[in-house]
């Protein structure tokens, strides 16, 4: 009843889940992805493990720090991009970019708690779930068992899963920047790392059973699934997916504000809980606003490809820079 | 710190204005459907529009062009007010159309018809291509429910390079089969068609005079796979069948089967199993034993009563 | 003359300083006489306090007393520790006191040679009587409500809450009247910490002036830009008692019916007395309605607005030539036409509230027949719209103690919907979800017990269980 502690598990997993329910496209076929879930979960959770216990021997460094910053800025400039897209493709012109960005960046001033964050992504999380299974009901009859693919995918369709499969998000490494980092053993990086990874396969495994060898070609497929979808009541129900997806988007911005504003050094009013400062929002807006209208023409698929190369190279860097520092502090002790 | 915030008021109501863009609902065209005729170099193509407050249900507007977009792109400017694709649920395929041409028509639809909607598509047949496009929608409306058809767009994608659809013949449906570089095969008797939408999950019933005329059936329908050592069976199941005796002959169940069965076999025949995955069967005998081709398929039917 | 100001030995000199204060004013009296050698006064207001009451508590036993007293200091300890006078256990020592127990009603007791004076429970002033309760309308349970005095209240709740748990601490709150408020809490069950949270906070309060307890709402909210209530309110004083029993502190303020229960919870605005007399199936199924009504009035008008302006995919077929025939009849565009109805809507509802009663009947058949009729038949608003704002206002009635939340939350939803279509609806649902996650009265959950969800939300939340279960401690 009291909140103490609150957990950010829930907006990192909405985080994770939200890369594939807006991809832009079916990545790869339902049984490559099935063999090569148990590899990529294995390697994210290592990846995420040790980078938290690199990051506390290096997080005094400012250009790390800033760097991940950076990223994460890029990150919420590209989701509400991403977002805009899609919301293009659904009302294409009655809404203009900067409308989006505003109704989505808007409830972030709410979510300048941890608490807040926590318990929004909790509450968003469950909607995700009961609109999860919604959509799975009323798209029951499209899912045929014999649109399944039934070729080897072989080494190639293997190793494309497991390519996909492992895309390094930023939410695998934002639990190392928390407070108390003792206090979050390697479970919590295991679990994101398994429910993101099992969450991808059992999409595509949807996506086959609904479209089969088609479901690579549709645009946004998971949202194109929706639009299918009817119960007998409501004839048409993608636009409560959307409503839940953006609110996905807000609590995901404001995660990475969150992080953004820990990693930059600041440190919100001690009133407010660990807040992000009300003061820092005007820049905030502005900065988004610029970065979108910026990248507006940009391909939003390409950079979240290039984003998981980045972090993965980043996290390469601070597992290796973090070793060497902990040799050294080792070896200076003996 | 006043003019702060009175810039700060200024720009939010500005930033609220960028909202307003969509036309009002009297001002839309709501297509309802959209018939595509003529060969793709001179292309018709009809919108069916619901009237609001006229005394007919539908409204046609027909655009021509070089091509099936262009088509579309002429009739859309015949239009007063914005078009609206949100409540469109069927699209009317020519006759002579190709699995190319059924693909280009596919990606067009799901390209401009916004936000996209569920739409069932057929085939038109040579006696219902002269038809008014409104006529046409409003017969199928009627024969949709009747016979339990569903397909919907992505049917013309699901598989690589072939594609099933119903086709309309003017009071019953047929089913047709396309393929990449090949003809048509169509199959226009009524209990022949149906059992190959039943197969293919897209229809989920039958309700047909049998050839002979001696019998009628209606059902409802499922299709079971299941694949062994010496093929695939497909186990279909009639659920409630009613069959009315319409000649001498009084033993319909018979009848029924043997008719059955003379269509699966004609299906078969006709689009070569082996290759096609009209019935379905690769996954099932991949499962089974790592094979792509079945050695053979068989029809198995039974009956249940509620 | 200030508060802390100690009374003189001199009965003249604390008459004169009575006399500067209240000089002016005609219902203030004071009236000298012996007792022995002693001379004392008696000052008094006599619309808070009865002379005859005076009278018979405390002169007649005085002479009775067979004590002949020669000096103050004597009499003065004599009448607070000895007599059998009903007196006031504490004697006025300051200015202050003095302002403030004659301003209670109470009758004092001046005496000269005393620095001390003795303050007697005389009050008698015109006040309401416990009645039934104009809003908050349950079918079983008590039907008593509070009233605007302190001490009636405070009578009210004890006698409900009859172990020796219930702690009632008088405060004076910093205003210019010098309001009193009291703390009620069950001294077992209410958190140590969130009393004394909520005691520092409310004394740190200033106002100019505490006429009702929702006066205190704003200082208790942690973030000022939420919407959400951080307490309660309750004319009823088994309410009240319920809260107390749940561990929440009720604050009394003198001159107010209202009481204020904190911490205070999102599902406890769509609780009532009645879901617990009832069946529980009828009342989870009561419980489960209102979350729809407050729903249905947050964001039925919004999403009606948005689904023919944005997305008339959602809209059935069979009615889209109505409605589109009904939006080309008006001149406004279908937010605006929301917009004026609702707001012509909430000036009918204000007026009815204002307006004298016998005019009210009035204001309800002019605003019925102008919106309802007139509006309609000459095509200013059109059905479906008028239709849906009174749907949307008649579910606001359902969660009362949120009307202004969702009159506030509707506005924002047929904005936001009508200028952005889906993109505003999902901002104002986040905006609701945000606000109502973000609040944390006194470092509680304030959607507990509904999320998160666990046995809690269908313990007592979202529906009731059945009260063999409910009367079990819950699972830790």
């Amino acid at each position: 009843m009291k909140r103490e502690n609150p957990d950010l598990y829930a907006a990192l997993l909405l985080g994770i889940l939200l890369h594939t329910l807006l991809c832009a496209q079916a990545r790869y076929g339902a049984r490559a992805g099935l063999l090569a879930l148990p590899f990529s979960a294995a390697a994210l959770t290592l990846a995420a493990v040790l980078f938290a216990r690199a990051w506390r021997q290096l997080e005094g460094l400012r250009a790390p720090r800033w760097g991940l910053a950076a990223v994460l800025a890029a990150g919420s400039a590209f989701e509400l991009l991403r977002f805009w897209q899609l919301i293009q493709t659904a009302y294409g012109g009655a809404v203009t970019m900067l409308g989006v960005c505003l109704m989505l960046l808007l409830p972030v001033v709410y979510l300048r708690r941890v608490s807040a964050i926590a318990q929004t992504a909790n509450v968003v999380l469950s909607l995700a779930a009961v609109a999860g299974v919604v959509l799975l009901i009323s798209i029951a009859g499209e899912l045929r068992p014999a649109n399944l693919q039934p070729g080897d995918p072989g080494q190639a369709g293997w190793r494309q899963a497991l390519l996909w499969q492992c895309s390094l998000y930023p939410e695998f490494l934002l639990p190392a920047l928390w407070p108390d980092p003792d206090k979050r053993g390697p479970h919590t990086a295991a679990r994101l790392a398994v429910c993101g990874t099992v969450f991808s396969a059992a999409v595509h495994l949807i996506l086959e059973l609904y479209a089969g060898a088609g479901a690579r070609l549709l645009p946004v497929p998971v949202h194109t699934a929706a639009q299918a979808g009817t119960l007998s009541l409501f004839k048409r129900l993608e636009w409560l997916q959307l409503i839940l997806w953006s609110m996905m988007v807000t609590v995901k911005l404001a995660l990475y504000l969150y992080a953004a504003v820990r990693l930059l050094g600041g440190r919100g009013n001690k009133k407010e809980n660990n807040a992000v400062g009300l003061d820092r929002f005007p820049c905030y807006f502005l900065l988004m606003a610029f970065l979108c209208a910026a990248w507006r023409k940009a391909d939003t698929e390409t950079f979240f490809v290039w984003q998981s190369r980045l972090l993965w190279l980043f996290a390469a860097a601070v597992i290796l820079g973090g070793g060497l520092q902990y040799l050294c502090g080792r070896k200076k002790r003996c | 710190m006043r003019s702060k915030k009175a810039l700060l008021m200024l720009a939010a109501m500005l930033l609220l204005l960028t909202g307003c863009g969509a036309p009002l609902l009297s001002e839309r065209a709501v297509v309802r459907a959209v018939c595509f005729r003529g060969a793709a170099q001179a292309a018709r193509v009809s919108l069916v529009l619901e009237a609001a407050g006229q005394e007919e249900a539908f409204q046609t507007v027909t655009g021509r062009g070089a091509s099936y977009a262009a088509a579309l792109k002429d009739a859309e400017r015949q239009l007063d007010g914005a078009v609206f694709y949100g409540l469109m649920d069927l699209a009317l395929l020519p006759p002579q159309a190709g699995w190319e041409q059924a693909v280009e028509i596919g990606r067009l639809l799901a390209d401009t018809a916004l936000p996209a909607p569920r739409i069932d598509v057929f085939l038109l047949s040579a006696r219902t291509v002269s038809e008014k496009a409104d006529t046409l929608y409003a017969e199928i409306c009627t024969a949709r429910k009747k016979y339990g058809v569903s397909n919907g767009l992505q049917q013309l994608f699901a598989r690589e390079n072939e594609c099933a659809l119903p086709v309309w013949q003017g009071t019953e449906f047929g089913f047709g089969v396309l393929r990449q570089g090949r003809a048509a095969t169509v199959w226009a008797e009524p209990l022949t068609a149906q059992l190959a939408a039943v197969l293919c999950g897209q229809a989920d019933r039958f309700d047909c005079v049998l050839p002979g005329q001696d019998f009628s059936l209606a059902c409802k329908a499922g299709v079971y796979r299941q694949a062994g050592a010496g093929g695939v069976c497909l186990q279909l199941t009639l659920r409630n069948a009613q069959i009315e005796a319409l000649g001498a002959n009084e033993d319909g169940q018979a009848a029924v089967e043997q008719a059955l069965q003379h269509a699966f076999a004609e299906i078969c025949t006709q689009t070569d199993t082996a290759e096609s995955g009209l019935l379905q069967l690769q996954a099932w005998q991949f499962a089974e034993d790592g094979r792509t081709k079945p050695p053979s398929v068989r029809l198995m039917i039974q009956t249940e009563q509620e | 003359m200030e508060d802390n100001q100690k009374l003189s030995r001199s009965m003249e000199e604390n008459i004169a300083c009575l006399r500067e204060i209240f000089g002016t004013s005609t219902d203030f009296y004071t009236k000298e006489f012996c007792v022995g050698q002693v001379r004392c006064s008696i000052a008094l207001f006599t619309g808070l306090s009865s002379p005859e009451k005076l009278t018979v508590m405390a002169l007649s036993l005085l002479e009775q007393e067979r004590v002949f007293f020669t000096d103050g200091e004597t009499l003065a300890s004599h009448l607070l520790t000895q007599s059998c006078i009903p007196a006031e256990g504490t004697p006025v020592t300051t200015c202050g006191e003095m302002i403030e127990r004659l301003a209670n009603g109470l009758a004092l007791f001046l005496i000269d040679g005393s620095a001390r004076a003795v303050a007697l429970s005389t009050q008698e002033m015109p006040q309401r009587s416990v009645a039934a309760p104009d809003g908050e309308g349950n079918m079983h349970g008590p039907q008593e409500s509070f009233t605007e005095q302190l001490r009636v209240n405070i009578s009210l709740l004890r006698r409900q809450f009859r172990n020796g748990a219930l702690v009632a601490e008088l405060h004076t709150a910093a205003t210019h009247a010098r309001t009193e408020y009291c703390l009620c809490y069950d001294r077992e069950r209410a958190a140590a910490d969130t009393v004394k949270t909520l005691r520092k906070a409310l004394e740190n309060v200033e106002l100019p002036v505490l006429l009702d307890s929702t006066y205190f709402a704003s200082f208790l909210k942690q973030d000022k830009l939420n919407l959400f209530p951080a307490a309660a309110y309750t004319v009823r004083p088994a309410t009240a008692c319920a809260r107390l029993c749940e561990g929440k502190i009720v604050i009394l303020v003198a001159g107010s019916p209202c009481a204020m229960v904190a911490p205070s919870f999102f599902a406890e605005h769509f609780e009532c007395l009645d879901d617990y007399s009832s069946g529980a199936v009828f009342a989870g199924l009561i419980r489960l309605l209102k979350y729809l009504a407050f729903a249905l009035a947050v964001f039925g008008p919004g999403l009606y607005v948005m689904a023919l302006t944005f997305a008339p995919e959602i809209i059935p077929v069979d009615m889209l030539s109505t409605l589109a025939a009904a939006e080309a009849q008006t001149p406004l565009p279908p937010m605006l036409e929301m917009l004026t109805v609702t707001l012509l809507l909430e000036i009918v509802r204000e007026a009815g509230l204002r307006a004298p009663k016998s005019i009210s009947h009035t204001v309800s058949i002019v605003g019925a027949l102008i919106i309802g009729e007139t509006a309609v038949t000459a095509g200013i608003v059109s059905v479906p719209v008028l239709t849906m704002a009174a749907a949307a206002t008649i579910a606001t009635l359902a969660v009362p103690s949120l009307y202004e939340q969702s009159i506030l939350f509707r506005f924002a939803a047929i904005v936001l919907g009508g200028l952005f279509g889906v993109p505003g609806m999902a901002c104002c649902a986040m905006l609701v979800l945000a606000m109502a996650c973000g609040s944390e009265p006194f470092g509680y959950d304030y959607l507990y017990p509904l999320m998160p969800p666990g046995p809690a939300a269908w313990r007592d939340g979202f529906v009731r269980s059945i009260w063999s279960r409910l009367a079990r401690p819950p699972r830790p």
